[in-house]
């Protein structure tokens, strides 16, 4: 009888803080957040052009990559692995800002994850991204 | 391509040469690193030959049903030939191969378009055998398919020149080659490490006593580009080397690398070829140009780092020595050497100085600079001893002037932690004037003098942190700052926390230099729980009050009409419409206005509440004023655009 | 038999308590938030790039008037 009381305790917990938080609201309107979408905004139209040929794809874990460089002149290659790098600087510093303004800095992780399935979900037709190991064009 | 002949050789080594029938099955050939399965030879009756082979393997590459088609076939005791041969891989590329028997020569020659020939001869009749190759005008994409298919292939370009194989019963004896590159391009499937339109030359030689090689060779780089993640190189690039390999360790005796507009670079190594590291490495440049060694060779590396978005100029030696998997010494001297940051961060210019670096030692760096800049405030000549041992760097105490002012530094210590480069120091700041400094910064001018004690000042790799209390004076007041800590300073989104505490500002002084409309007295300033990202306020608990103490206290105008202009446009015009608007200024008894900045709303209140609303001044004196607010929650960002506003309005005032 | 009976409780509230932290992060919001903010760095929906800039520079002219 008592492990049953038990786990309603335990039952009631868990449905009193989904019930809590479900409606919980994630707060972006923070100037670090604003600072980032803007840097990340100004950067992705230099970017846009190669993912548009494919030279560079979505990662699985939220962030970009080359994928196929060979379209890409020589001389243009090193700028363009600078603006990955600077980008995924900035999407790492994204993820970690949301979780930190909205007080649980532990969420990074999540937060990333969610925003992965995003970028691949949302990417344009012609794109490619990561799935299951592999390079997949949308 | 000496493997290669060497499995056809054997192929028709093993065949029965009594062969008279149409068709002949050889079955399987083995030897090491050579396989071939299912072999027959098809002998029609017109004088040509057909070979397949099912399977073959040599050195790991794998190719299936391969067939070699010769247009004419000979085969006697004394010798095997076979003209305009074909393979099916390459039916671009006939050749002519030839064998004799009683002599042992062998004779391969490849030929196609108008002088494209690659010409194998071999000589097997000695002891000493060779093997000579010969290049005309070779493409160098038929290379590919004898390459690992994971490296960089070559995939345009014309090779000429020679390979020479000698060897006897115990295997190779030397090697010696001379191969002249043109327009070559390769690539891998990824295009990270590719090239286009080199041109070049390379020359060697290596020559085998028992089990050691003893090699020496030279590589000139004239034209072309190459990109090797993260490395871009154009060419004007020239190698020369000697040294031994004895089969495990290949040792670079002696090398010499040219760049063009850079400098000379001489060193030694001892390279582990089974483990693929590097073992042991000496090397020396004299005057060489910092600028294209730093973007070229450095920067690459260091995108992600403060020097990311650097550049570097003047000119320096450089004295490396690696041993053990470690950096055991670093001797850098530099010449009027400036380093900028891209993002206008920090600046260091004229600077020159050694830096003898030991891992395991005590040594002394001196290095001095002419000026530079941190976060646009400028900083003048200074000279600088700096302590090393390993990792970590100290000095005692250094003095750096701070636009007209100083920074005496004390204790500064910088160490290479877990979580990356440390340092702490305190110090102490001499009157830094703060016109100067605020024109310095593009700020509003502002009067006074900066000047106070910095207590511990740390950064742990992560977050800045001042310790204690950090104190100034500016506008005839104080200012104490506590907890202040800056997390990651030189990333996207810097956050600074902290408190602030200002007593007794002028406030005659300070509504001057913000264009602000004057006012007189004095105010005590306090900003608790102050949270900032990207410098922008995320929140805070802030409060303006006027000083305890008796000052004279007056208000103009101008300043009641901004300070009601912040709640909105409506109490402005209120005023300007009543017969206040025909006097200069007023007195007033107190002021405060407080904000409490969480979400982007700040929750005003004033000095005391009166009628449903706040009072933000409060009346006194003759005449008297007194300015109410009614809202209490406004918009952070409305709140500034309305500061804004009232600042641009009056600036522009006082332009006229 | 009676100290059993009181341990199963506190680990039931104890797992549930795990658990909660899961449950507790709001991945729909997360998921709208992120789409928000992927329209704007990838400028999904044309021209709603800048709210709120225009009508403060009118703003701005009326009053310099």
């Amino acid at each position: 009888m008592k492990r049953w009381i038990g786990m309603l305790l335990g039952v009631l917990a868990l449905s009193f803080s989904a019930a809590t938080f479900a409606a919980a609201d994630i707060e972006i309107n923070t100037p670090g957040v604003t600072a980032l979408k803007q840097s990340l905004r100004a950067r992705f139209q230099d970017l846009r052009p190669y993912m548009d040929s494919g030279a560079v794809g979505l990662t699985a874990d939220g962030l970009l990559t080359v994928r196929d460089a060979s379209s890409v002149p020589l001389a243009a290659r090193q700028a363009l692995n600078g603006l990955i790098a600077a980008q995924n600087g900035d999407r790492n510093a994204l993820y970690k800002e949301i979780a930190r303004a909205n007080g649980h800095p532990e969420w990074e992780g999540e937060i990333r994850s969610i925003f992965a399935q995003r970028w691949i979900q949302r990417a344009r037709p012609g794109w490619w991204v990561q799935s299951g190991g592999g390079w997949v064009q949308k | 391509m000496y493997p290669r002949i060497f499995t056809l050789l054997l192929l028709f080594a093993a065949m029965p040469l009594q062969a008279a029938q149409l068709t002949l099955s050889v079955g399987d050939i083995s030897a090491p690193s050579f396989a071939a399965r299912g072999v027959t030879l098809s002998l029609p009756l017109d004088g040509s030959a057909e070979l397949r082979l099912d399977e073959l393997s040599v050195a790991g590459r794998h190719w299936r049903k391969v067939r070699v088609h010769c247009a004419g076939f000979v085969l006697s005791t004394a010798r095997l030939e076979c003209r305009q041969a074909k393979l099916n891989a390459a039916p671009d590329l006939p050749f002519d191969f030839s064998y004799d028997f009683g002599t042992q020569r062998l004779a391969l020659e490849l030929s196609a378009g108008k002088d494209e020939r690659w010409r194998v001869d071999g000589d097997f009749h000695d002891a000493g055998w060779r093997v000579n190759v010969q290049l005309r005008n070779a493409q160098a994409r038929r290379l590919a398919t004898l390459l690992p298919p994971e490296q960089p292939l070559p995939t345009q370009g014309l090779l000429n020149g020679m390979l020479q194989i000698r060897g006897d019963q115990d295997g190779l004896r030397r090697v010696q080659g001379a191969v002249q590159a043109a327009e070559l391009a390769f690539s891998d499937a990824a295009g990270l490490h590719a090239a286009d339109k080199l041109a070049g030359s390379v020359q060697f030689d290596a020559v085998r006593s028992r089990s050691r090689w003893d090699w020496h060779g030279a590589l000139d780089w004239q034209r072309g580009e190459l990109f090797w993640q993260p490395l871009y190189l154009k060419g004007a690039h020239s190698l020369t080397a000697a040294g031994s390999w004895d089969g495990g360790q290949l040792q670079v005796a002696q090398a010499e690398l040219n760049r063009l507009g850079v400098g000379r670079v001489e060193l030694s190594a001892l390279w582990d070829t089974a483990k693929n590291s590097l073992l042991a490495c000496d090397l020396h440049g004299s005057d060489l140009q910092l600028a294209p060694l730093f973007a070229d060779y450095l920067k690459p590396f260091l995108v992600d780092s403060v020097l990311g978005a650097a550049t570097l100029s003047g000119r320096g030696d450089a004295d490396w020595q690696y041993r053990d998997g470690t950096t055991q010494a670093l001797n850098l001297t530099l010449r009027d050497a400036s380093l900028e940051d891209g993002q206008r961060r920090f600046a260091l210019r004229g600077v020159n100085g050694t830096i003898p670096w030991r891992a395991a030692a005590a040594t002394q760096a001196a290095v001095s600079f002419d000026s530079g800049a941190l976060w646009g405030v400028p900083l003048g000549s200074s000279q600088l001893q700096l302590a090393m041992h390993g990792l970590e760097f100290s000095t005692p105490t250094a003095t750096l002037p701070v636009v007209d002012g100083s920074l005496t530094v004390h204790d500064f210590s910088l160490q290479r932690g877990d979580g990356g480069w440390r340092w702490n120091f305190s110090g102490q700041l001499a009157p830094v004037s703060m016109p100067a400094l605020s024109r310095a910064l593009g700020w509003p001018e502002m009067s006074g003098a900066l000047s106070g004690t910095i207590p511990q000042v740390s950064y742990d790799g992560r977050e800045m942190r001042v310790g204690g209390a950090l104190l100034f004076r500016v506008f005839d007041g104080t200012v104490v700052m506590t907890k202040l800590a800056l997390a990651d300073p030189f990333g996207p989104t810097p956050l600074l926390t902290g408190n602030l505490d200002m007593r007794e500002l002028d406030l005659g002084q300070l509504t001057r230099t913000f264009a602000f409309g004057s006012m007189e007295g004095r105010i005590d300033v306090s900003v608790q729980d102050m949270a900032l990202v990207n410098w922008q306020p995320v929140q805070f608990e802030a409060k303006v009050a006027s000083s305890p103490g008796s000052y004279r206290k007056r208000i103009s105008q101008k300043a009641v009409q901004n300070i009601s202009a912040l709640g909105g446009a409506g109490a402005a015009a209120a005023i300007q419409r009543s017969y206040l608007s025909f006097l200069q200024d007023f007195g007033y008894n107190r002021i405060g206005l407080s904000c409490v900045l969480r979400n982007g709303v700040c929750a005003m209140d004033g000095v005391s509440r009166k009628n449903g609303g706040y009072v933000i001044v409060e009346g006194g004196g003759i005449p008297a004023i007194t300015v109410m607010g009614y809202n209490r929650a406004v918009g952070w960002n409305e709140l500034l655009e309305r500061l804004k506003r009232v600042l641009q309005d009056n600036t522009q005032v006082v332009i006229q | 038999m009676n100290k059993t009976w009181l341990v199963l409780p506190l680990a039931g509230a104890l797992l549930s308590a795990c658990v909660t932290i899961n449950i507790y992060f709001p991945a729909a919001a997360a998921e709208k938030a992120a789409d928000k903010i992927i329209d704007e760095v990838w400028q999904s929906q044309q021209g709603a790039a800048k709210p709120g800039d225009k009508p403060a520079a009118d703003a701005q002219k009326e009053e310099t008037k």
